[in-house]
């Protein structure tokens, strides 16, 4: 029964990293994020706030040059923004960390699978859709 | 509404959100577009941003217990997140085009289905011990551990669970929620994936779908860092306090509870759309 299947487990050593990697990465996440609106607060006087209408160009920091670009000015929102980033990267890391495992196995059907995968998140990136 | 006052009010929205998503298994954006959008005013696509980070999130902060248990098909996962992804970015183009308030009709439609999903007995199913040629080739079948020792499974139906994963992907990206739902149904009911296993490989899919939708997202700026940090920290937040709990209560009725509430804000979305 068993020579059947395949074995799908993994190597262990590499589970462990990973779990641990998604915890530190979330923790770091949540503590830049949280950062950023320490020194948002801070630093702004309360300004309103409207939401009501869809306004993407008053978004600022929608790419990575123009978040670094806050960064520099230590604004908190670009902070923030670095955070989501973060955030954003934790799920693109498990995929890596799948793509060297099956490396390792010499399953070369899933590491382009994975490949794969990563290609289209990355197409992603660099796609707006329609405005 | 001075910012402060919103930061804090969507910063006890999404604790909730994300305590409530973890103790019933809905994603937070079930409970996060809502709240943003029928309670605070906030413009739908602000609302979806705000709503995708919340996924991720819940997927992340999850993953890590998960990874550890070793339950997830990873082969299955990445395979079915080839779907997952393309539909995203298929899904998220649409919400360019798609009127706002046949989305908020759609969203409410979605809730409506997630709480008859969550109050929905499951069965599991016998596994026989055939498998498709597809499974086979593509090397999906797998084992997973139990305190009764390993329990091996077979992958039916891959071609229907690609589909489905399409549907998934494409909902996942015009409305900004995980579609974990949808994903298990897929995995469950379609390839008769174990239930454990499905859940926990959808949890790993969910990421990767969200991440691609919301980089998109972040360009097209409906990503606000003044929404998102509450949101962000609210379900990070919730969701670990959530997992400290869920050890010692049972569900159940917890789950009844709120898929009234679901029902509820579901109704009230579909109004919402229809009227505005």
């Amino acid at each position: 029964m068993e020579q059947q299947f395949k074995k799908n487990d993994t190597d262990k050593n590499m589970q462990y990293a990973l779990a641990n990697v998604m915890r530190i990465g979330v923790w770091l996440a949540t503590a830049t994020i949280v950062l950023g609106g320490v020194v948002f607060l801070y630093s702004k006087a309360n300004p309103k706030v409207l939401f009501d209408v869809f306004k993407p160009q008053d978004t600022t920091y929608i790419s990575v040059p123009t978040i670094l670009n806050g960064l520099t000015i230590g604004d908190g929102l670009a902070i923030v923004q670095l955070g989501v980033l973060l955030l954003i990267f934790m799920p693109i890391i498990r995929v890596i960390f799948a793509v060297v495992s099956f490396l390792k196995e010499k399953d070369y059907l899933y590491v382009t699978i994975g490949t794969l995968v990563l290609l289209i998140i990355f197409l992603s990136s660099h796609f707006e859709g329609v405005h | 509404m001075s910012v402060l006052l919103f930061i804090i009010i969507v910063l006890v929205g999404a604790f909730l959100a994300g305590l409530v998503g973890s103790l019933t298994g809905l994603g937070g954006g079930v409970i996060v577009i809502p709240l943003l959008t029928l309670g605070l005013g906030v413009d739908i696509h602000y609302a979806i941003g705000a709503s995708i980070i919340s996924v991720i999130a819940t997927s992340s902060g999850a993953a890590a217990t998960y990874v550890k248990e070793g339950i997830s098909n990873v082969r299955i996962a990445m395979f079915l997140a080839i779907a997952t992804t393309l539909s995203a970015i298929v899904g998220v183009t649409l919400s360019a085009y798609v009127n706002p308030s046949a989305i908020v009709v759609i969203f409410g439609l979605i809730l409506l289905f997630s709480s008859f999903m969550m109050l929905k007995k499951r069965k599991d199913h016998l596994h026989s011990k055939s498998t498709s040629v597809l499974a086979r080739f593509f090397n999906l079948n797998g084992s997973y551990p139990t305190p009764d020792g390993v329990v091996y499974y077979t992958v039916h139906n891959v071609i229907g669970g690609f589909v489905m994963m399409f549907v998934a992907g494409t909902l996942s990206g015009l409305l900004g929620i995980g579609s974990g739902a949808l994903k298990v149904i897929g995995m469950d009911n379609i390839m008769r994936i174990p239930f454990k296993v499905s859940t926990t490989t959808s949890n790993f899919m969910i990421g990767i779908t969200a991440a691609a939708s919301a980089l998109v997202y972040l360009h097209r700026g409906q990503i606000d860092p003044i929404i998102a940090m509450p949101v962000a920290i609210g379900v990070i937040g919730g969701a670990t306090v959530g997992s400290k709990i869920l050890i010692r209560t049972k569900t159940d009725r917890l789950k009844f509870f709120f898929a009234i509430v679901v029902t509820f804000l579901g109704l009230q979305m579909i109004y919402k759309g229809l009227i505005g």
